[in-house]
């Protein structure tokens, strides 16, 4: 392993063959090297990573006309104190900075005999303009979503946020690839401790390089096996700020437009913004809807299969001599069936995610007419199955943040209820209730504000109070450590 | 570990896709009707079924005859004859599991042939209505015949 | 264990003493009732000597080894005797694959205990947190299947008296209170006054004993003569509406009030092993 961690070679020569041997010889390095100043000088920078335009105005033309200098020290001293250039100005004492500064956009200028280099912040990268969050969207609310640049996100966040109390630290991770990451907090809201143990486990990270939030998460997410995840995501500037303002820290990652919110209640995941946008009346019906499917979503198909199976009785007999006429001709029992639509469905919602936008359409089709018709008119599968089961998947839809969970679950579920039918999908309910009460982070149980139990949570838990009502709770999270 | 869950996973998988599964090869009983060794069964499917047994074996020798298991738990209506009613109607709720709405007359076989299931559900529960019979149902009937 | 709020330590042990009744066998009519809550009473008057006692900052954890190992016996002794309610009463409530041969009892048992393991490896601080979401379905539940219980009851069944004498059946209500040895350790963990805790605890004790008992009786109570299980009969018997069954729903509330009532003892006995351990 290289250790680029020395100092600047102050010969101007050596310097920039030490660069080019670092940099191996790689084409986006462009080196101009230049006299002003009656010092030799180079300035370095990425093609594609600067500002073209910037560079010509804000560095190249006042830096030609530097009348003469004693020495290098000069010459530095007189443009960092005389000439402005750029808002960013770092300075690079060692090889390891110097790449991460040309690697970030910066225009780096070496001297003659000077062991550090200035750099410019005149980035001027092509990136994705700011847009609607695809996974995230409303109806009431901001239609501006997380991009993949840092800064972008950073500001995104303080335009929101106009109070000095807002924090934002930026440091790096990834030994290859030295991403920025920014830790967000507001100092006077947020536990000190949590501010602690969060920058304690960040530190842990001994990674190559950061390219998603599936990197950062499991360190700051406990160890133990947890179904539901402990640390948020959002796409939403609005959201990360109101977590902000609730006491939580967010981490930016630089090319991810995800941030990350610690801690995460499980209740959040069926909150959106839009809420409280809405009628309090309204806001209250929508969030029971989305808890009605979330159940819905996860035991529907078991349900179904295990009453069918083993509890019969349950069902009254007209709608039971339905089911056995509409299950005449199938070939397989009702858990089979259930697993084999329950499966094409994931394979139709894989396929649409994955297909080229061009033949998506196709997708819809295929699956319309094998799912929808013909395995409905062979007899392969039932229509109340294939009922229950689209019921089943629309409900999951919902709540596309707990995908992965819901997907999971519902296959678990199914698979309980079909050996040990109401017994086995309670059995099994236990085991996940008790996965979801041990899930905490730092110290937040997951499960609050249920349990442990608060009234005033349940204000914007069980219904959704009137925001005059809320205004005067100054809620942080802090309500819930235990 | 890991081979020991995949096993166990997979011992599951097998188990949930055996033939249990299968609603449309149960016969689903309606009425039952008991005289002596007398036992006529009606299904939902107006299937009948006239046979001799006593009461504990009649539910086997029915599955022998049909080739199908029968379900029990939705019988909306007995008629009893000469038979050890008490120990019948006991027998209906600890094993049959029937329904509580089960109706329960006193009478023999031949009401179920002259007249069908709904109809005769239906006058009876007029007749609750109208106070002209006591609740006919098979916890009132069996908490009568008990005390 | 962090400090237990009233109501996580009244639910706690709530959801085990109604498990317990859920698994009442015999006859039961009025006189059991009585004799029951009157048993309950005695043992909330007994208690408020042991909750001042705690109050004064004593617990069952600081009073030596021994006492911690007898309990941790208790525990685990009682643990069982759930556990063979549990397997008892099942006989008459339909578990797929119980009655398919040895297979099925096995693969039955190895659920139960399987999931039991898992939540006494979660802790006692996971298992106080789903207490208070168990309690809450569960009390909608059982609302759900009284009421519809109650639709077919009759009042004339208050009535009828067999063989149920007062003493027996007050001795049958203390034989049934297995539970006081949670109390006993719970209470020297519950935040607040330990006598108030102590009274709303026996106290919703009283009420649900009550509304469970009279609805097993309302309902089943011309048929008792014949029936092993009278609350789980009364169970069965619901039907909110014509040709609609909910017996099924008890099925679901007697499996987790079942599962977690076994976790709560051995949660309680690992809590105090460990205690053991730290302390030598």
């Amino acid at each position: 392993m290289h250790n680029y961690n020395v100092p600047i070679i102050k010969n101007l020569s050596e310097n920039i063959k030490k660069i080019k041997e670092i940099s191996g010889g790689s084409s986006d390095v462009l080196i101009n090297e230049f006299v002003t100043g009656s010092i030799k000088c180079a300035l370095l920078c990425c093609e594609g990573m600067v500002s073209t335009a910037l560079m010509c105005e804000l560095v190249f033309e006042p830096i030609v006309n530097i009348p003469a200098k004693k020495d290098s020290h000069e010459l530095f001293n007189h443009i960092e104190k005389y000439m402005l250039m750029s808002s960013d100005r770092p300075k690079a004492d060692n090889y390891e900075t110097l790449f991460r500064l040309l690697n970030s956009g910066f225009a780096v200028l070496i001297a003659d005999n000077i062991n550090y280099a200035l750099a410019f912040g005149i980035q001027g990268y092509a990136s994705r303009s700011i847009q609607e969050s695809s996974g995230e969207s409303n109806i009431m609310g901001s239609h501006e979503g997380f991009v993949e640049i840092i800064r972008t996100n950073m500001s995104l966040v303080r335009r929101r946020l106009k109070t000095p109390e807002l924090v934002m630290e930026i440091f790096q991770k990834g030994e290859k690839s030295s991403t920025d990451l920014c830790l967000c907090y507001m100092k006077d809201r947020v536990p000190k401790k949590l501010i602690s143990d969060i920058k304690n486990s960040l530190g842990k990270i001994k990674l190559e390089s950061v390219l998603s939030t599936g990197y950062i998460k499991p360190f700051v997410e406990r160890n133990k096996f947890e179904l539901f995840n402990s640390a948020g995501t959002t796409e939403r500037p609005d959201v990360f700020c109101s977590k902000l303002i609730e006491g939580r820290v967010g981490i930016f990652i630089d090319g991810v437009p995800f941030a990350i919110t610690v801690p995460k209640l499980f209740c959040e995941s069926f909150q959106t913004l839009d809420d409280y946008a809405f009628k309090p009346y309204y806001s209250t019906f929508i969030r029971w809807i989305k808890y009605m499917a979330f159940l819905t979503a996860i035991l529907l198909p078991a349900v179904y299969s295990a009453i069918v199976t083993y509890h019969p009785e349950l069902l009254n007999s007209t709608m039971l001599m339905l089911l056995v006429e509409a299950e005449k001709n199938a070939p397989l029992s009702i858990t089979t069936e259930t697993v084999f639509v329950l499966l094409m469905y994931e394979i139709i919602r894989e396929a649409g995610l994955r297909f080229p936008k061009t033949v998506g359409g196709a997708v819809s089709i295929v699956s319309g007419l094998i799912i929808g018709d013909a395995a409905v008119k062979s007899g392969f599968v039932s229509t109340p199955l294939l009922t229950v089961s689209a019921l089943a998947v629309m409900s999951g839809f919902v709540i596309p943040e707990l995908n992965q969970q819901i997907t999971l679950l519902r296959f678990a579920f199914l698979i309980s209820g079909a050996v040990f039918g109401l017994f086995g999908i309670s059995l099994l309910g236990c085991a996940v209730l008790t996965n979801i009460c041990a899930t905490e982070n730092y110290g937040f149980p997951f499960t609050a504000p249920v349990s442990p139990f608060s009234g005033s949570g349940m204000g914007d838990t069980a219904v959704r109070s009137d925001i005059k009502k809320m205004q005067d709770r100054n809620f942080t999270v802090e309500e819930y450590h235990e | 570990m890991k081979k020991i869950l995949i096993s166990f996973l997979s011992l599951i998988l097998f188990t949930g896709c055996d033939s249990d599964g299968h609603i449309q090869k149960r016969n689903y009983l309606r009425s039952l009707s008991v005289d002596g060794d007398n036992i006529t069964m009606v299904f939902f499917n107006d299937d009948t079924l006239n046979f001799n047994s006593d009461i504990s074996s009649a539910k086997y020798i029915a599955e022998k005859l049909t080739g199908n298991e029968i379900f029990t738990g939705h019988t909306e209506l007995i008629i009893l004859g000469d038979c050890d009613k008490k120990n019948i109607l006991t027998f209906m709720i600890e094993k049959w599991k029937v329904s509580p709405d089960c109706i329960i007359i006193f009478g023999n076989e031949n009401i179920l042939s002259e007249k069908n299931t709904d109809d005769i559900t239906g006058m009876i529960k007029i007749k609750e209505k109208n106070h002209e019979i006591p609740k006919a149902d098979i916890i009132s009937t069996l908490s009568r015949i008990l005390n | 264990m962090n400090k237990l709020t009233k109501f996580r330590f009244a639910s706690v042990i709530l959801i085990s003493d109604i498990f317990v009744l859920f698994c009442l066998k015999g006859n039961i009519s009025a006189i059991t009732a009585g004799g029951f809550l009157s048993g309950i009473l005695i043992q909330a008057i007994i208690s408020v000597p042991f909750a001042l006692w705690i109050k004064k900052g004593k617990s069952i954890e600081n009073c030596g080894n021994f006492v911690k190992i007898i309990f941790m016996i208790y525990f685990l002794l009682w643990a069982t005797a759930i556990f063979s309610m549990f397997w008892d009463t099942s006989e008459v409530i339909y578990i797929p694959s119980q009655n398919s041969g040895i297979f099925g009892k096995i693969s039955v048992l190895s659920a139960i205990g399987l999931v039991c393991a898992y939540m006494t490896s979660a802790g006692m601080k996971t298992l106080l947190r789903s207490s208070v979401i168990v309690a809450g379905m569960g009390a909608v539940c059982i609302l759900i299947v009284m009421t519809s219980a109650l639709l077919k009851s009759d009042f004339e069944n208050i009535k009828i008296i067999r063989s149920e004498k007062f003493p027996n059946e007050f001795a049958r209500g203390l034989i049934l209170s297995g539970n006081l040895g949670s109390f006993a350790v719970l209470l020297g963990n519950a935040k607040g006054n330990a006598v108030t805790n102590s009274l709303i605890y026996f106290s919703a004790k009283i009420i649900i004993t009550f509304i469970i008992l009279m609805t097993a009786v309302l309902l089943s109570g011309g048929i008792m003569e014949i029936t092993d299980f009278p609350v789980v009969m009364s169970a069965q018997l619901s039907q909110p509406f014509p040709s609609q069954r909910i017996d099924s729903l008890f099925l679901m509330i007697f499996s987790i009030f079942g599962v977690f009532s076994i976790a709560l003892q051995t949660c309680l006995a690992r809590y105090l092993f460990k205690s053991l351990k730290r302390g030598s």
